[in-house]
Formats: structure tokens, sequence, C-alpha cells
């Protein structure tokens, strides 16, 4: 694109550049502001301490919160990953493409009903005498807990991203040009040999950026870990609602939300550097 | 050519109701340059593709050095084929892209670096070994898939439209690269074009195909002076279809009574009788233009316009009575000395020996 047209195009760019100013870039400079207030008699008050910052940053305890966040979200992004791409491949490369436009429409169907309704019926399936445990007994295993545990939290974050990241890995994989597969047949690669050697390199912008979705939807998530991980140990999302709760202490939770956005955008240029990296 | 390598017998291949290939047979000797030629959608791609494996045929087997290839996948034959759009892999360097092949054959890193290494050497691209296939040149990647379809050694090469991305400069070259390097391995190529020029100037035997069938086979030389029929004739394009009503046949030629007159087509083994219709045609390069009839054939003609071909000049007449406009091709100089404006009137002539039946050549 030359500058000239650039520079005709930038108008239509105000519109969402304003949006974003307002309603995240000045909340989030109002976020930042907070973290330095104090808060008297449960009520803000404007000041310009770092004591928030260092009751946070100091404590253990959040760290683990921070570290078990993370580990959870990387299992989240791992989990769904591999849960898509067998789905994303038969879509992309198995069906018509009157088929594939079908199923991605009805990938979208699970948004129609809420994320926390959703989660509460697999409350259902996973408590200690849920279905899943009874149909265990009925083949003569004991039950498993499932409920209240990390797993529990896994099974909320895959139901959270798993469409979105068949969506995003399904177009990936379906504008892969045709040609190049069957140039790797004809060079002697069978269908396992082709998917490692030819299809996941040329489908790694969108596996990368799939996974990255499935990261940040649970790296912010309560949801799942609130009623599917049973809140304990707490994530970093836990740790807010329990922060503000007790004793109103919003700058502490703005601390930790700050963290969250900075570890985020950190993992997403990573993430992004590696799915679309200058190759050798 | 020796005995046959590839041998296709019987083929057809429909996709649904579209019926691609029709009951074709023919035969590639072991290393013979084969150029299958034809407009877009008469089969050609097609059967390129049945022969690497890409698709099935629906009917009829195809055989390598007599083994059928039926139900073989694509990886599991050794018919590389160069693509018409390269298919280069991306992600890979110039070096590994060559070296594909021998890393799905299971050899070693160290040989296989060496041998791709070699190849790209022989095609002059041993400094962009560890470049991207993104920064070369289009003439470049072209030697790049090239060498990645060689460096296995196979004994047949597929070849689709490979040159129809290049400029004519750059496609003359890869013409001249292509024949060298094919003579100088001795294997087989099968050279699918739409383009006369290629087919003509590097296959030892073409193959001219329409709407899923075989029209002709043979040499260009043989294609050129003898089209079988009237669709090769009107494809090549170097001749003037005519026709008549025999008269009286010869012991050397026929005599046919046409719309402008009568004309004299040598016999061949033309086997009609008298009053049979027949078509005929007058090779173009071969028809004398002057005031005066200097053959035994002669029409009164209008000059309409020219084309310069190389240094060629394709001319064409309006002759009252005949449909088609009668093509001549004289030398440039000829043409010149003529000093010929359109709409002046010549008379147009050729011996017996121009003419001839389709399927007739003797």
């Amino acid at each position: 694109m030359s500058s000239n047209t650039s520079r005709r195009r930038w108008p239509l760019l105000l519109p969402p550049l304003l949006w974003q100013l307002t309603f995240f870039l000045l909340p989030l400079l109002f976020l930042f502001v907070i973290s330095f207030w104090s808060v008297v008699n449960f009520r803000l008050e404007p000041d310009m301490t770092l004591k928030n910052w260092d009751f946070m940053l100091s404590r253990s305890s959040f760290w683990s919160a921070y570290g078990h966040t993370w580990a959870l979200a990387l299992g989240a992004a791992v989990v769904t990953t591999c849960c898509s791409f067998p789905a994303a491949c038969s879509l992309a490369f198995t069906v018509s493409e009157r088929t594939r436009k079908l199923a991605l429409m009805f990938l979208v169907v699970p948004f129609f009903t809420s994320y926390l309704v959703r989660v509460y019926s697999w409350q259902a399936f996973l408590a200690d005498n849920g279905i899943v445990n009874a149909l265990l007994a009925l083949v003569g295993l004991d039950g498993l807990p499932m409920l209240n545990s990390d797993f529990g939290s896994l099974v909320g974050y895959v139901t959270l991203a798993l469409p979105l990241v068949t969506l995003v890995q399904t177009m990936g994989l379906a504008q892969i040009d045709r040609n190049l597969i069957e140039a790797a047949h004809n060079l002697r690669a069978g269908p396992v040999r082709t998917l490692f050697e030819v299809i996941m390199p040329l489908a790694k912008p969108s596996l990368v950026v799939g996974a990255l979705f499935a990261f940040i939807l649970a790296f912010g998530d309560f949801v799942a870990p609130t009623y599917l991980g049973g809140g304990a140990p707490p994530t970093l999302s836990n740790l807010i609602i329990d922060t503000t709760k007790s004793g109103q202490q919003w700058p502490r939770a703005a601390v930790v939300a700050i963290v969250m956005i900075l570890t985020l955008v950190v993992t997403s240029l990573a993430a992004v550097r590696l799915a679309y990296g200058r190759r050798k | 050519m020796s005995e046959a390598l590839v041998e296709i017998d019987r083929v057809s291949k429909r996709f649904g109701d579209y019926t691609a290939v029709t009951d074709t047979s023919f035969s590639i000797g072991e290393g013979e340059f084969l150029a299958i030629m034809g407009s877009s959608g008469c089969g050609k791609t097609t059967m390129l593709r049945m022969l690497a494996g890409l698709e099935e045929p629906s009917e009829g087997e195809i055989r390598l050095e007599g083994r059928s290839q039926k139900g073989l996948p694509p990886w599991g034959r050794d018919l590389p084929l160069v693509w018409q759009s390269l298919a280069l892999f991306p992600f890979l360097s110039v070096l590994d892209n060559v070296g594909f092949g021998l890393k799905m054959r299971g050899v070693a890193k160290a040989e296989r670096d060496r041998r791709s290494l070699a190849w790209l050497h022989k095609l002059e691209l041993g400094e962009f070994a560890s470049r991207n296939v993104m920064q070369l040149s289009g003439g470049q990647r072209q030697r790049v898939a090239l060498a990645r379809a060689l460096v296995t050694e196979p004994k047949v090469l597929l070849l689709d439209e490979p040159l129809s991305a290049l400029d004519a400069h750059l496609s003359v070259r890869m013409q001249a690269l292509l024949r060298s390097l094919q003579r100088e391995l001795g294997i087989t190529f099968v050279y699918v074009t739409h383009s006369q020029t290629e087919a003509f100037s590097m296959a030892d035997r073409v193959v001219i195909m329409s709407r899923g069938k075989v029209e002709q086979i043979g040499s260009p030389q043989a294609i050129y002076r003898h089209p079988a029929n009237r669709f090769v004739a009107e494809f090549i394009g170097n001749v003037t279809i005519l026709r008549g009503s025999v008269a009286e046949v010869g012991e050397q030629s026929v005599r046919l009574n046409t719309a402008t007159g009568g004309m004299s087509v040598s016999r061949g083994n033309f086997a009609g009788s008298h009053g049979a219709h027949a078509d005929f045609y007058v090779n173009a390069d071969q028809i004398a233009i002057g005031d005066e009839p200097r053959h035994e054939n002669h029409v009164r003609a209008r000059f309409l316009s020219h084309k310069f071909i190389g240094n060629m000049v394709t001319l064409f007449l309006e002759v009252p009575g005949i449909e088609d406009d009668l093509k001549v091709i004289l030398p440039e100089r000829t043409y010149d000395c003529l000093g010929m404006q359109p709409g002046d009137s010549v008379v147009a002539s050729w011996p017996a020996a121009a003419a001839h039946f389709f399927g007739g050549a003797a």
C-alpha cells in the first residue's frame, strides 16, 4: 500500500480508534491510577501510595495464584488445540465446502446460551454423584473426583474456547493450497507424514492464534474455576473477586488486574511472533 | 523409440456426469520426450494427474514398466510432477525443498543435503541453497521445482505446463534447458502444455487431445505436415481446408471439382471413388503468390491482411467461393519483394504435392 492511499484511508480508522480510546484505554488508565489509591473506612480515597503494589506482590499466595492461573491457561490452550485439530482437519479437508460452511455456522450455536448455564450443566456430569460417575459405577468402576478440581476448570475452559479455536483452525487449514498437499503425496509423503511435514507447518499461524485465544479466555475466566474448579486453589480471577468482596479493596484488585493484562500482552506478542515470525 | 515404459490402456475418467478422458490408449517409450497438447478442458491435465496417481482412472489401467498402477496411492508411485503453480513449500529453504523427496525416502540428512546441493549447482542455484523459496525470482523457482522432482532420479518426469507463468524470453531459455536435461539424463518426460511452440520445439512426439480424446499422435513434423483431421488442422492452423467432389482418380493425384474450379490433390492412400465428396488441405508454406499461376492448382484471390511471426509472414487471402480465408506463409523477404497492398488481386498457386486428404498421407 502506498503512503498516499494510507493517508486517504486514515479517517476510516477513526471510529475504532475512538472506541478503543473511550472504552479500553481510558478505563485502563483509571485502573492504573486506582492502584495507587487507598481505602479508608471501606471507601476509596485518591492517594499516591505504593502500599497496594507492595501488599500484593510481596505475598506468596499471590504468586502461587499467578502460577496456578498460568498453568491452567496453558493447559487449556494445549487441550483445546488438541481437541479442535482433528475436527478442524476433517472440516477443512474431507467435507464439501457447503457442509463446511454449515458446520462452521453450527459452531456459533453454543454462544446462543450463556456460558454460565453451560458450566452449570457440566456440574451435573462431573459431580461426585453425577452422570459420569453413575456410568462408571454401571461398569463397576470407582467414581472419580472431577468437580472442584483443576480437571473441572479445564472442562470449563475447553467449553468456552473450543468453538472459537475450531473456527480459527478450520479457516486456517481450509486456506492451505491443495497443490502443496498433493505435491507432498507426489514426493512420497503418505497421509501422516504430510500432516506433520506440510500441513502443520502451513497451519502454524492458525494453530498458535487459536491456542492464544484459548489461553486468553482461560486466563481471565472466573466462571470455570469458581463453579467447576471450586475456587481453591484460587486463580487470579478468584483473587480479584475475593479482594473486592473483602473490605472493598479495589486498589489491590487493580494491581492484580494490571499484572494480568501485562501478562496477556507479553504472551500475545510472543505468540504472534511465533506464529508469523520471519522464516529463515 | 525403444520399448514402452508407460502404457495407457483404454483409460477413461469421469467426474460425476462429466467425462474428462474417454477411452484413451497410447504408450510412452523409454527416454522419450512426449508432449500432450490441447486447449483447456481437453483432458490433458487429467491424463497427467492419473499418471501421478492423483486421480484414479474410472476405466482402463496405466502400466509402468509393465506393472499395473491400479490402486497405488500417489505416495506409492515414482512419478514426480513439476506443477504449474510449482507448489514449492513456502516454510522450507531452497535446499530443504529439493531434499523433501529424499527425506520421505528416509535418506539421511547429510546425504540428502549433498545430493540436493549437487542438483542446485547443476541448475546454477547453488548460492541460493539457504534462502527461502519466496525470495527467488520466477525462473529460479522454476529450476528449484525441477531440481526437487529430479533429485530422486526418477525414470519418468511429469510436467504440467511448467513454463506458462514465465515471460517469453525466459520460457525459451527454459525450453532449451529442459530439452538438454532430458537428453543428458535419458529419462522420459511427459510434458503437458497448451503451447504449440513449447510442444513442437521440445518433444519427440506430440499427443494432441481434444474433449477427452486423442486426435493425433506423431512427431512434430508429421503433425505439422499431415494433420490427421479437421480438428488438428485447425488447431495447428498452418493449412487451409477445402472441399470438393472427386472427378478423376489418377496414379499420383486425385482431380476434384471445387467451388473455385478443378484441383489436383496428392492421392496418398485415398480410397474414395468418382463423385464422392472429400475434404483436403493445402499447406500454407507451399503456396506461391504472384501475378501468374506458377503451379498446377491456382486461384485468383484478394489480399486481405498479414501478420508477422518471427521472420515469417502469414497472409490471409479472400477466395471467391471459399468460406475460410486462404492462408499463405511466406518468408518475410519474399513478402517484402511482392510489395502487396491490402485489396490487391493476386494469383495463389500450389502443386498437387502441397495438397493432401486427411489421414491419407502415405
